[in-house]
């Protein structure tokens, strides 16, 4: 039913619990002053450790 | 950054989290004695490097993620606080901010709610993104 939403266009599919577990991760400091956004790098990394990888996770 | 839109960006994150549902250029100026002139130039900085989406044609902050300026349908419950959320990854992502409680998304058949409890999500469910990483940005309303 979701994919009527996107005319039938499936993206990637995660987990809740993964994309909470990245969450954590990723705004990890967001309210800080000294926050510093993620090199694409680091960011990759970042989507890595929570087993998202592949073409869709990649930056570059 | 600069060391005064690394402050601008902090205070409207704080405003967000504090509950504030308008965080604008001036509520942001006023909260911190700052001048609109300032604030709007900062805004409009952090808008081009995307570390804020602003409102079209104005300063009023769309989106700073996973925080949204807009009532979207999809939003974030910690006990009598609640947050509006761009999608449904930002309302799981602003439970990881702001602590246990529900995510809310708005479905065919009326709203979704998972729990998240110590770090746990219930009931199972799943997240679909249509647009890869690379172009999260192209056009991030729609992603």
């Amino acid at each position: 039913m979701w994919l009527q939403a996107t005319d039938g266009r499936r993206g990637y599919v995660a987990s809740c619990q993964t994309m909470f577990d990245l969450s954590t991760d990723w705004y990890s400091g967001r309210l800080d002053e000294n926050w510093e956004p993620p090199t694409p790098e680091k960011a990759v990394a970042i989507f890595a450790r929570h087993g998202l990888t592949g073409d869709f996770w990649r930056l570059s | 950054m600069t060391p005064f839109d690394r402050q601008v960006r902090a205070q409207l994150y704080r405003l967000f989290s504090e509950g504030t549902t308008v965080v604008d250029e001036v509520a942001i100026a006023e909260s911190r004695g700052w001048s609109t002139d300032d604030v709007e130039d900062s805004l409009e900085r952090l808008a081009e490097t995307h570390l804020v989406k602003l409102a079209e044609g104005g300063h009023r902050v769309e989106m700073a993620h996973p925080f949204s300026g807009a009532g979207t349908g999809y939003r974030s419950v910690v006990g009598d606080r609640s947050w509006n959320a761009n999608c449904a990854w930002d309302a799981l992502a602003i439970l990881a901010i702001m602590g246990d409680g529900e995510a809310v998304a708005p479905g065919p058949d009326g709203d979704v709610v998972w729990s998240v409890q110590d770090g746990k999500v219930s009931p199972e469910g799943v997240v679909h993104l249509l647009i890869p990483a690379r172009r999260f940005w192209d056009d991030i309303e729609f992603t």
